[in-house]
């Protein structure tokens, strides 16, 4: 590594990258970039994260802090982060709330800070920090509870524009995403030296890997140290760890890629960033891609993260993880500070001491919290030159828009200020386990490693190296090995394990060390920052303790600790520390830190995939689609069918001129309507007859071959489920027709009977919903039409092939098809079932020979206005609120035999003859508009819900009796007929009066239906 | 003279490539499912082997005769049978009749294959199914979900292709969600450098 001093031009010859001061083994110095941040324009180069080439560019205030608005810097380099939150991009692609620490560099980058008016230099709102007192935890409990109304009025905007993080796009995200799933044997997270030991050791096995990464460089944190594997950098070993598992055919490699999320039976969340290092996607390229994992085994190697330690004032620009400042050292070649204060617990941060000074960085002090002098920390003071504080601490710090001296308190209790721009600390590793708690396993916490460890592990899941807490690298390498071997023979591959390489081992010596000052201090009342991203100090958690939230849930809710973007990844476990601190209980006891997925954030978009906008669904498209779309037909949305809702003609203004025309049409000469949607089941078996007699309430035995019939199904709760007619086809064979809307759930309601309740009838079901296409053809002269297209070998005279009839037919000459005699408009009319491919032919036919007798198409729209003319009911009156006697079929029901909803429907409250039933309504002033959804009152009744007797459930401005009619539900209905009662339609304040009628409006002795 | 009828295909013909993948509507296929009654599968099983010389599957997998006549198995005691227009699969089945039910499925479902050395990496965008060859051959099949649509998939090949038979309303979605899915490119799983 080559390296350059401080304030000479740097690697890249480019003399603005000022603190660019070594090379880095994740960059590419040969090459310059150049992006913005608030405007300015930076150099870096390729391999930075937006969070290094802003320290070499000499940028430390990155962000003002969620609630004090305080400047903050970048703390971590990695994507524990939770200062350095930024918006990316502009315009449609504008990005908030992005981490800088893992944001890949690209050139033409334009970021921007956030949460800063009107400059992050000068933010008005860092008031904020001033009236700090007010904002303790549980602020927003105890400020906001009154008046109520100004909650939405004044608080919530207040609080929103002062907190907010980041401005979402205001238009559509432009790019895509997609989802896809994979499988393998052996799943590892993370490339550091446990990770890729266990994916060498399993993948030479020749069991299916899949390696994860989410940085787009392996190693983990071998990029960031100094230390060697097998004679090399480690940085080098892993991309030759990397280069032998590509050889592999049966090893998938995914860099990149966050894996999120561990769910039921070995099934892991991913998130690849395909395209987020570029500054848009190539055309039809996915920027994100969502990946379902399946694994039968699992191996967490995710490492560790670094606690902050807790001292006031500990959150000014350049103070950052000791762990980071080497990272971006050694693999970014940026020095963070010229003059540094190492703070540390434990042995790892005191090497930090070393690469800054190997960097050309001065070390002003070297502050231990541990009182006895360790070999490693007297041999980094000589290296350094530093001055060696053991049991030190630091007491406060200065610098408004970065640090510039540090209070140091020596272990006697005196203090001294020391002048520096960096301070780099290390509280000790929390192993990253996210992971291996998504499952409700609980970490539980050693003493040793002043930290928590995966405790049980879900099924399937190990976990190696740091996120193990085993931190040596030897016994990463060792640990990673044998799990790597371990999954790989779980799942039948033989694992002879190669030599290990030599490493380094690494001391950790770690003290518990939860807040830098005495507990008894008062110097401990300073804001001493625990939560970094939601600005919650010790104080804070202090206050929680003494106000009874003792719980760690309570503690989180009540100071909304860890509850940032970030989880308190950084936060949650000193959060935890100091709770019992305060509680004088010890940690384990105090409770355990849990995590849900995601573990980092995840996109809706991503989530999304490719079902967004009109693809949010599928849709179902009938037969006649392209013929109707041709015709300039309306359609309407039906479930996911996309059905003609009208077909209007040149001259007509507004739709009802065309549904008004439609229905003259069938009541007058003929018209057709394409009802494929109506769910067809084919069923067939010696049972079926008495399958069809239990699940409908009337009776089927004696139906003959060739006749359909009306049938009703109840839920077992007694209420009206679905209806339709079947047909006998053959002496063992039914088709039954169901509501497009139920066609799916009759399928499975009719198999759940069959699988469950009566496997011992020899019935067998499959849905020809998409094999017929099924067009309605209705009006006076629909025989005429048919006429024309049956052959004539069939007979369809009124005596041959009377109402309610159904067979199999041919048409056009020998095509197969099948014809029925079914109205639902009340007119002469059949139902045409032809195989789908030739739906669009028939329709087309029709128009053809039908058009001397007038034939038009007609929509559900006109349907819906003859179906109400007629009173059948259909969805607004089977709401599932309703009973067979409600809507006038009390009678169908069968007391012969046993049929599903019998017994329930017997109950008194469900035969209660005063409840709403079926009518008919019209204006008592002709030309007043009746509206569903309108309440009945009694005449001359108060509109309160006291004197609610029932609904209006169906209107329509009727062409045929020229007025407006409606169907509706009133108590003790049927025997009201004459009387007037008043509709209160409360959404638009009206009282119609209206006279209750038959609700069969039209023919109502059925003389059309047999003509 | 009778007005003929004539057919019209759920999707286009027309094939999409991307990517070296393609995809192609199937041709139109004469289609019945048989079903056998209780207590009579292995009957059906007796007649079948002896008309059409095959054993049926008894697990997700499909086969095919020496006529090209694919067997499907489409869930416990029943299959899908495809053949070509014109082998009248009805007529040939009728024997059966008395202990299996047959119902015509050739307009219910349309066939979308999928080809290409990608094409397990496509479909793997949209069926939650292993279609590693450890896992998934040719001739093997799932009953299962393409996004949100009811599928039943089948690996015709090793090139590899796949075929999806969807319900012929749902055709066209189907066949525009595997052409996105296609046009995003085969997931190159290995990014460094």
């Amino acid at each position: 590594m080559k390296l350059l001093r401080q304030g000479k031009s740097s690697a890249s010859g480019d003399p603005s990258q000022s603190m660019r001061t070594t090379t880095g083994n994740g960059i590419d110095t040969s090459r310059t970039i150049h992006f913005t941040f608030d405007g300015r324009r930076y150099a870096a180069h390729p391999g930075d994260t937006l969070a290094s080439a802003l320290l070499a560019n000499g940028v430390r205030l990155a962000g003002r802090s969620f609630k004090y608005h305080r400047p903050r810097g970048i703390l971590s380099a990695g994507a524990e982060e939770p200062n350095a939150l930024v918006e990316l991009r502009t315009g449609a692609r504008r990005e908030p709330n992005s981490r800088a620490t893992v944001t890949e560099l690209f050139d033409g980058l334009e970021a921007a800070s956030q949460n800063r008016w009107p400059s992050l230099a000068m933010d008005a709102l860092g008031i904020n920090g001033v009236f700090s007192p007010v904002f303790t935890a549980g602020f927003y409990y105890k400020t906001f509870m009154w008046p109520a109304a100004f909650w939405e009025k004044v608080y919530e905007p207040m609080i929103r524009r002062a907190a907010g993080l980041g401005r979402a796009a205001d238009e559509a995200d432009p790019d895509i995403y997609e989802k896809a799933t994979t499988f393998c044997d052996v799943l590892v997270v993370g490339t550091g030296p446990a990770g890729l030991a266990a994916a060498l050791t399993a993948g030479r096995t020749g069991a299916r890997v899949l390696v994860c990464e989410q940085d787009s460089l392996p190693g983990g944190r071998l990029r960031a140290e100094h230390g060697e594997i097998g004679g090399m950098p480690g940085w080098q070993w892993a991309e030759q760890a990397m280069d032998e598992l590509r050889q592999m055919p049966e090893v998938r490699i995914m860099t990149r890629t966050c894996v999120f999320g561990t769910y039921d039976g070995g099934t892991y969340g991913a998130l690849e960033r395909v395209a987020d290092h570029v500054p848009t996607p190539a055309p039809d390229q996915p920027r994100q891609r969502l990946w379902r994992i399946v694994a039968r085994h699992a191996i967490v190697a995710t490492g560790g993260i670094e606690r902050p330690i807790v001292f006031p004032n500990n959150d000014r620009p350049g103070i950052m993880l000791a762990g980071a400042v080497r990272t971006y050292i050694n693999r970014f070649g940026v020095t963070p500070g010229q003059r540094a204060i190492v703070y540390t617990n434990n042995d790892d941060g005191l090497r930090t001491a070393r690469d800054l000074h190997r960097a050309g960085a001065t070390i002003a002090a070297i502050v231990d919290a541990r009182t006895t002098e360790t070999p490693l920390a007297r041999d980094m003071a000589q290296l350094t030159g530093a001055k060696l504080f053991m049991g030190g601490a630091i007491a406060d710090t200065y610098g408004r828009l970065g640090i510039h001296a540090a209070v140091i308190r020596e272990h006697s209790g005196l203090t001294q200020r020391v002048p520096c721009d960096l301070v780099a600390m290390s509280g000790g590793w929390n192993p990253e386990l996210s992971l291996t708690t998504h499952q409700r396993t609980k970490p539980v916490y050693d003493e040793t490693l002043c930290a928590f460890v995966p405790g049980t592990m879900p099924a399937g899941m190990r976990s190696a190296g740091v996120a193990n807490g085993t931190f040596a690298t030897p016994d990463c390498l060792r640990e990673g090995t044998t799990c790597g071997q371990d999954a790989a023979q779980a799942c039948g591959f033989s694992a002879t394990v190669a030599d290990l390489p030599a490493a380094g081992t690494e001391s950790y010596a770690i003290v518990p060390l939860w807040h830098a000052l005495p507990l008894d201090r008062p110097a401990r009342t300073g804001k001493a920052f625990i939560d970094f991203q939601n600005d919650v100090t010790a104080k804070d958690v202090r206050l929680a303790a003494i106000e009874g939230f003792r719980s760690v849930e309570h503690l989180k809710r009540y100071t909304t600790l860890g509850m940032a973007t970030d989880q308190g990844k950084t936060a949650n476990v000193n959060a935890l520390a100091q709770m019992a601190e305060q509680t004088g209980s010890s940690i384990a006891r105090t409770g355990t830190t849990m995590f849900r997925p995601p573990v980092q954030p995840v996109a809706i978009g991503a989530l999304a995939g490719a079902a967004r906008g009109r693809h949010f669904k599928p849709d179902r498209l009938t037969p006649t689609h392209d013929w109707a779309t041709e015709q300039g037909a309306v359609f309407t949305a039906n479930g996911l069918w996309h059905r003609a809702q009208w077909f209007p003609r040149p001259g007509e203004t507004h739709w009802r001129d065309t549904v008004n025309r439609e229905v003259r049409t069938v009541r007058t000469a003929v018209g057709f309507c394409d009802v494929t949607t109506l769910g067809k089941i084919d069923i067939q078996g010696p049972d079926a007859a008495t399958f069809l007699e239990r699940v409908y309430v009337n009776a089927w035995r004696r139906l003959p071959i060739g006749r359909a019939r009306y049938g009703l199904m109840l839920r077992e709760d007694g209420f009206a489920y679905d209806d339709g007619t079947t047909a006998r086809l053959g002496e063992n064979h039914y088709v039954m027709t169901t509501t497009t809307a139920h066609a799916g759930s009759v399928m499975q309601h009719l198999e759940l009977c069959h699988q469950w309740l009566w496997p011992e009838l020899d019935v067998r079901f499959i849905s020809v919903t998409d094999e017929w296409a099924q067009l309605a053809i209705a009006g006076p002269k629909s025989r005429d039409v048919l006429r024309h297209i049956v052959d004539p070998a069939f007979d369809i005279s009124n005596e041959a092939f009377g109402y309610m009839a159904a067979a199999t037919v041919t048409i056009c000459g020998g095509q197969e098809a099948r014809l029925f005699r079914l109205s639902f408009s009340g007119e002469l009319a059949y139902e045409l079932a032809v195989p789908a491919r030739f739906g669009d032919a028939l329709a087309r036919l029709l128009m053809k020979v039908g058009a001397p007798y007038g034939i038009a198409p007609y929509g559900t729209e006109a349907l819906g206005v003859m179906r109400i003319e007629k009173g059948h009911p259909a969805g607004p009156e089977l709401n599932g609120q309703t009973t067979a006697h409600d809507l006038g079929m009390g009678r169908m029901l069968s007391t012969r035999k046993d049929f599903i909803g019998r017994a329930m429907a017997a109950r008194p409250a469900l035969t209660d003859p005063a409840r709403p039933a079926l009518i008919g309504l019209v204006p008592v002033n002709a030309g007043d508009e009746l509206v569903a959804g309108g309440h009945l009152l009694p005449a001359g009744a108060q509109a309160t819900a006291a004197h609610d007797q029932g609904w209006v459930s169906s209107a329509a401005w009727s062409p045929t009796l020229n007025g407006w009619i409606a169907l509706g539900f009133l108590s003790n209905g049927p025997a009201r007929l004459g009387e007037t009662v008043m509709v209160h339609n409360p959404l638009g304040n009206s009282v119609t009066a209206a006279r209750v009628v038959s609700p069969v409006f039209v023919d109502p002795n059925g003389e059309r239906l047999h003509a | 003279m009778p007005e003929v009828l004539h057919p019209r295909d759920a999707v286009s013909p027309v094939p999409l490539t991307a990517h070296g993948v393609t995809l192609r509507a199937g041709a139109m296929r004469e289609s019945v499912s048989l079903a056998a009654f209780r207590g009579q599968a292995d009957t059906l099983r007796a007649f079948v082997g002896k008309e059409f010389d095959v054993d049926l599957p008894d697990t997700p997998r499909s086969v095919e005769n020496a006529d090209g006549i694919t067997f499907i198995w489409a869930g416990p005691n029943q299959w899908l049978l495809r053949a070509a227009p014109g082998t009248d699969l009805l007529t040939r089945l009728s024997p059966c009749a008395a202990f299996a039910a047959l119902t015509a499925q050739g307009d219910s479902r349309t066939a979308l294959e999928l080809r290409g050395p990608g094409a397990r990496a496509i479909a793997a965008k949209l069926v939650p199914v292993d279609l590693h060859p450890r896992a998934f051959a040719a001739g093997d099949v799932a009953l299962t979900l393409a996004g949100h649509i009811a599928v039943i998939l089948r690996q015709v090949d090793d090139t590899p292709c796949y075929e999806f038979l969807v319900f012929r309303s749902l055709a066209q979605s189907l066949h525009h969600e595997l052409h996105t899915a296609m046009l995003g490119g085969i997931p190159q799983a290995d990014r460094i450098s």
